[in-house]
């Protein structure tokens, strides 16, 4: 379903960014810079944007046109906008008008920049000199690329010492923080131009380190680091003593600045950065830093090398070493040397290079250790009855809870742990049946036992006593399905009881389910292991192949799958074999494919409001086409549009903004939410038009957002919508409820009693007893009550359906315990009418004590026998009343039986009366 | 001790005190022996219960005033079990298939056959055939007004249908052409004040004719409300005076403070605040509509003349997505954005001049 809509909605390339974008990215939309077929092509979008002239733009007409050309440009853009304002001003006094189409409204980012206020527009003009000398500094030998309107070369280097001084020095002293300023900023990005991206040598930036700081005229931030780390550079986030190159940008912090200075950094601009990948070598050449940065690499391969010999599964003559050295349990090696027997095909790479010793495993150290520090002290703390909790508390447990994301290694951990220790392992899934029974019966036998293994092993070698031990893992402990009722608490009762070791395994720890594994487990969660701790492993797998596979690759592949270790594994499989002979892995290759096997996470509520509503996807900047929007939507279809509803008054206004412009954002984000109301109605009410679905989430989601987004809200909320509708079909129940009771006295319907009749029931019953309690207030009320049927339940729905001055909850609260409890009582000796019998109620004496039937089968032969009897007995009464005196127990077997003597009777005279009606029809 | 509304109501047609035409039209019609189906209605608080059972008193004498209510239970296309309340005497039924939601179509056809294929049982009963009273019969759905179409012919010798409504609006035509339409209209302020007099005069409360004047206007031309307001103010005074304060019911308390937070403050902020009072009407059964157009009332007493026109269109506009909408509080939600927007760009323009 997502995938299909998504497919079908996907634009032609960029016609949906300047759907957001300011009008300047709008006026020039016509695709130009384009270049086929390049593998570049998604990393260029910007470029989309640039106006025709941008492309064709040659050498000769940038001489021609001055240096301040681009500044103006920029400035009758704004006092477009300006006059947009004006224009919208006198327009706004009737507002009815201006409401109707939303096509010449000016998209949102333009009430961000067109503020009244002096400032707001005041701020990009006095960055126009800045943006013209930015210009001035690109270099001409770099003609090759089409960039836009260069000025005529100037002295680059001292007007970087000029930019430097003037951005270090001026902004603190002259410039306080000014939100309509900064969102101005955020807004006015960069010229709508971008750069060509330059092809370099491969890892031509090997060993620099560059720190990206400011707004790039040219050059989206996201698409330059990604470009530096395509060639080998590392992208640092602060410059430090180690950084080679700052990419310094317009209106970079101030402190930042200041460590540049300090340190004396080198800063370069976006061209310059360009020209260095150009013109470095690859490998960074014969530079110092290539040379460091090729030692370090040739070390690491060294390294990796060295590590490829000792992972997976080792060649024959190599099994003993591997396995005396990854593990002392003659277990182990007896399970390798039978698996080196069989082809090596046969074997997924995941279980190929599967974890064979401790140190193999991933990240989690600690974690690690803490389960295997807690799996050997396990049988002194059982000579000690879990008395001594030791220095982690870990002591006091008989079983120990496992929690993590998939992927990370935790069900290799246990199995690792217990074969170190020397257990054996019994272990369940979520593929066995775990429901309580089941579990108290196979495992009550297990966990007294002892194993047998060691006794058949293929080694002739003295069975150890410490064989004998076994540990229980319980895989998969969250993932309990419908068949395995109370599972859980059993389990956690076992952890109680249990003489050997129980491993539990779960994902996610915070379920409700898990609750009741608080008290009787140490839980010890494995974290994400960060991609330094898998480069290295994967690497050496891609060696063992026979892949080639850069590490920037590989730090892509971990943020794509979320550290998901078997999930790479296997997306380098499937690489393997994708094409014949194809052992390499380009950075675009590998780009692409984390993307395609981005694991598809589906977003939670609160990620997807914060997501649309903190304003970055609808800033000038994103790139988020209107279907990643829409695909938010589908993240969570019923919740996403309540998410919105319920905090698209929480975001701030927009900065500059004043109360007309910010209550015009709200009043059409509150239209469009009240038009997709309808559109849901279409598509969940009786026309099931369920195609109107993206419709919805544009309307629901997508288009409130966009107008309300801006960073800096405020703490989200879970939507009340659910909660309010919940309580609201509860109390129209209870009315109902009131409503019938008192049906025989009152005439009005439902909705008039809430009305209407509701704040005399209030004064009738809640006011006597609150007002005079002991002046036969309490004797008052209850004689209303009886005279409108009503019961203790009505009277409290009475209370509870009160709103403002009669909300009888709250005042219900204040009454004394007393006078409540002497209402209670007096209301529960009388006896009381209602307005019918219902047939529950009324139970004789006699029979009572027969209505306790536990066991619904043991009851079903006696029954036959006792409802003889009292069919029987029944005769003999009066019959009319039979169903209402009955007891319940007697009831039930009675009125089936009725019933189906009842169908079977009416259905011959029904059956005729319906031919006839067909017939007639 | 019952409430005087309920304990002076008139229980025949002679008794009843305004509409003197209505009562003899429909005193012939019981008489006539060709009693017709009937679709009354009329708004709230006009006495479209009572002229129907005295109706029925009328048709089958006192017996219809011995009722009983039956709890039956209905089992869905898809195996839920409903249980529905079903108010009866001897001669005749009333129900309110609206109480079930999306499923008063199988009411409507199960048990209006199951009585419908029935004859009378008591053989000295006046009339041959068997009343139904279907309640909120405009809030029918489609489907069950579609099934009533053919049951209303096929077993006219042994059923009539009275249909109680507000309007006639959301009745489907088929229906409307098969039944007698009968109006009944709110009783005049003067109509409410003689009946608030009389009820007066028999419980022995001495009322001001300026008091019964306030509480008639008030009430907004219901009856019912204008007795309850009686009373509640009996109980809460120890003696009427023309200018005793009238209570509001609660809800109406909450839609006035919406209505002045409205005027007051305009900021999302405050839009929050009217959202959880507007929650908090709908979540205590108070119906989206009756907010909306009690809403109105209020903002427009304190709005200025030019701009009345304008919030009442919007009131409107989103009056019928309420309609539309199943998810009642966008639209309200959204009327109070437009009313936050127009009040200050009028506000604006207003301190500009």
């Amino acid at each position: 379903m997502q995938r299909n809509i998504s497919s079908f909605f996907r634009p032609k390339d960029g016609s949906s960014q300047g759907q957001k974008g300011s009008s300047a990215a709008v006026s020039s939309s016509p695709p130009a810079a384009r270049k086929a077929g390049t593998d570049q092509e998604n990393k260029k979008p910007t470029s989309t944007t640039g106006s025709p002239k941008s492309a064709k733009s040659n050498k000769a007409d940038d001489v021609k046109k001055p240096a301040p050309k681009p500044a103006k440009r920029l400035d009758s853009l704004f006092s477009d906008e300006e006059e947009d304002v004006k224009m919208k001003k006198p327009r706004s006094k009737k507002a009815k008008d201006d409401d109707d189409d939303y096509k010449d409204e000016p998209a949102p980012q333009a009430v961000t920049i067109s503020s009244d206020d002096e400032d707001a527009t005041a701020s990009p003009k006095k960055k126009k000199p800045t943006a013209a000398t930015r210009k001035r500094k690109q270099d001409d030998d770099q003609t090759a690329r089409p960039t836009k309107k260069r000025a005529p070369a100037a002295n680059t280097a001292a007007k970087k010492e000029d930019d430097l001084e003037v951005l270090a020095d001026a902004p603190p002293a002259k410039k306080k923080f000014n939100p309509a300023e900064f969102a101005a900023r955020r807004a006015a990005v960069n010229t709508g131009v971008c750069a060509e991206l330059p092809e370099g040598a491969p890892n031509c930036l090997a060993g620099l380190a560059f720190v990206f700081t400011g707004i790039l005229q040219t050059l989206p931030r996201d698409d330059g680091i990604a470009l530096v780390k395509k060639y080998g550079g590392l992208v640092r986030t602060a410059p430090s003593r180690n950084t080679n190159y700052v990419v310094l940008g317009e209106e970079a912090g101030p402190k930042k600045l200041e460590v540049i200075k300090k340190l004396g950094i080198k800063t370069i601009d976006e061209n310059e950065l360009f020209e260095l990948i150009k013109t470095r070598p690859a490998n960074g050449g014969d530079t110092a830093e290539g040379i460091k940065a090729q030692k370090k690499a040739a070390e690491e391969e060294k390294k990796i090398i060295e590590m490829s010999k000792t992972i997976g599964i080792p060649e024959p003559a190599k099994a003993v070493k591997a396995s005396s050295s990854g593990s002392t349990s003659s277990q182990a090696s007896r399970q390798t040397s039978e698996q080196v027997n069989k082809p090596p095909r046969s074997l997924l790479w995941t279980d190929k290079y599967a974890p064979r010793s401790i140190k193999d495993i991933c990240g989690n150290k600690g974690a690690v250790q803490k389960l295997q520090k807690w799996l050997e002290d396990w049988p002194a703390n059982l000579k000690a009855n879990f008395k001594r909790p030791g220095p982690d508390g870990s002591g006091v447990f008989r079983a120990v809870m496992i929690s993590g994301p998939p992927g990370i290694g935790k069900t290799t951990a246990a199995h690792l742990v217990a074969e170190l220790a020397g257990f054996d392992v019994i272990e369940t899934n979520a593929s066995d049946t775990r429901s309580k029974n089941v579990i108290a019966e196979a495992l009550g036998t297990v966990l007294d036992n002892k194993s047998i293994a060691g006794y058949f092993g293929e080694t002739k070698q003295d069975v150890d006593a410490a064989k004998r031990k076994i540990v229980l893992i319980m895989d998969e402990v969250d993932g309990t399905s419908a068949g395995d009722r109370g599972g859980a608490v059993q389990m956690s009762a076992f952890c109680k009881t249990t003489h050997v070791p129980l491993i539990l395994i779960c994902n996610d720890y915070s379920l409700q389910k898990m609750r009741t594994f608080d008290r009787t487990t140490f839980n010890i969660q494995f974290r994400r292991p960060d991609a330094n701790a898998i480069r290295s492993r994967i690497l050496s797998i891609a060696y063992r192949e026979g892949l080639k596979i850069p590490a920037p690759v590989i730090d892509q592949l971990v943020q794509s799958t979320h550290a998901d270790i078997r999930q790479i594994i296997t997306l380098l499989s499937t690489f393997s074999l994708g094409e014949t002979g194809r052992k390499e892995m380009s950075f675009e290759q590998g780009q692409r494919m984390a993307q395609d096997w981005q694991k598809h996470i589906v977003m939670k509520p609160f990620d997807i409001a914060s997501k649309l509503l903190n304003g970055e996807m609808f800033g000038a900047r994103s790139r988020a086409t209107l279907n990643d929007k829409i695909e938010l939507y589908f993240n969570d279809a019923d919740m996403s549009p309540l998410m919105v509803q319920e905090n698209y008054l929480r975001t701030r206004p927009a900065a500059g903004a004043n109360k007309v412009q910010t209550l015009t954002q709200l009043d059409r984000a509150a239209s469009s939410i009240s038009d997709s109301d309808l559109v849901d109605r279409m598509i969940h009410g009786s026309q099931q038009q369920w195609s109107l679905m993206p419709l919805h989430g544009v309307l629901s989601t997508v288009r409130p957002a966009s107008f309300v987004a801006n960073g800096g809200s405020e703490r989200f909320m879970f939507t009340s919508w659910l909660g309010n509708y919940s309580k609201g079909n509860k109390l129209s129940r209870y009315l109902q409820e009131i409503q019938s009771h008192a049906r025989l006295r009152i005439s009005g319907d439902a909705e008039e009693v809430r009305t209407q009749y509701l704040s005399s029931f209030f004064d009738n019953l809640y006011t006597p007893i609150a007002t005079r309690a002991n002046e036969g207030g309490v004797e008052d009320a209850i004689k209303f009550m009886d005279e409108y049927y009503l019961t203790k339940e009505d009277f409290d729905a009475v209370l509870e359906l009160g709103v403002g001055p009669k909300n009888g909850e709250e005042l219900w609260k204040k009454i004394p315990t007393a006078t409540k409890t002497a209402f209670t009582r007096k209301y529960n000796t009388g006896s009381h009418p209602v307005p019918f019998i219902r047939a529950s109620t009324v139970t004789d004496p006699r029979k009572v004590k027969k209505e306790v039937p536990d066991l619904e089968e043991a009851m079903d032969d006696v029954l036959g026998e006792e409802e003889e009897k009292k069919e029987e007995e029944n005769e003999e009464e009066e019959e009319e009343d039979t169903d209402l005196s009955k007891d319940k127990y007697i009831k039930k077997p009675k009125a089936s039986a009725k019933a189906s003597s009842k169908a079977t009777a009416k259905a011959p005279a029904k059956a005729p009366a319906k031919g006839k009606g067909k017939a007639k029809k | 001790m019952s409430l005087w509304v309920d304990k002076h109501r008139p229980k025949s047609l002679d008794a009843l005190s305004y509409h003197p035409e209505l009562s003899t039209r429909l005193s012939s019609l019981a008489a006539s022996g060709d009693f017709p189906h009937l679709l009354v209605y009329g708004p709230s608080g006009a006495g479209k219960k009572t002229r129907i059972v005295a109706t029925l008193k009328e048709l089958y004498g006192p017996g219809v005033n011995k009722i009983k209510i039956d709890s039956r239970v209905f089992v869905t296309p898809s195996n839920r079990k409903l249980e529905f309340n079903v108010v009866s005497s001897i001669y005749h039924m009333e129900i309110t298939p609206s109480d079930m939601g999306n499923n008063d179509r199988i009411i409507i056809q199960e048990l209006l056959k199951e009585v419908a294929q029935t004859q009378q049982v008591d053989l000295s009963a006046k009339q041959r055939f068997k009343v139904v009273v279907i309640n909120e019969a405009d809030s029918l759905t489609r489907d069950a007004q579609a099934a009533l179409r053919r049951t209303m012919e096929k077993y006219s010798p042994n059923l009539r249908l009275i249909l109680l409504a507000n309007s006639t609006s959301n009745i489907i035509a088929p229906i409307r052409s098969r039944t007698l339409l009968v109006r009944v209209a709110a009783p005049s302020y003067d109509d409410i004040s003689s009946i608030l007099f009389a009820v007066a005069k028999k419980e022995r409360v001495a009322l001001p004719p300026a008091l019964a004047e306030r509480i008639a206007l008030e009430s907004g031309r219901n009856l019912r409300r204008a007795l309850l307001t009686l009373e509640s103010l009996y109980a809460q005074n120890d003696s009427l005076a023309p200018d005793t304060q009238i209570p509001t019911p609660d809800w109406e308390v909450v839609v006035t403070s919406i209505a002045d937070d409205l005027i007051k403050d305009h900021s999302a902020p405050a839009l929050l605040k009217i959202r959880a009072k507007f929650y908090d009407l709908l979540a205590h059964c108070i119906p989206a509509d009756l907010v909306l157009k009690t809403l109105v009332f209020k903002l427009l007493a304190k709005v200025d003349a030019e701009l009345k026109p304008e919030v009442v269109y919007w009131a409107a506009f989103y009056e019928h997505r309420i309609h539309m909408g199943s998810k009642v509080i966008f639209h309200l939600e959204a009327f109070a954005a437009k009313f936050m927007r127009i009040y200050e760009i009028y506000l604006q323009a207003m301190m500009d001049n």
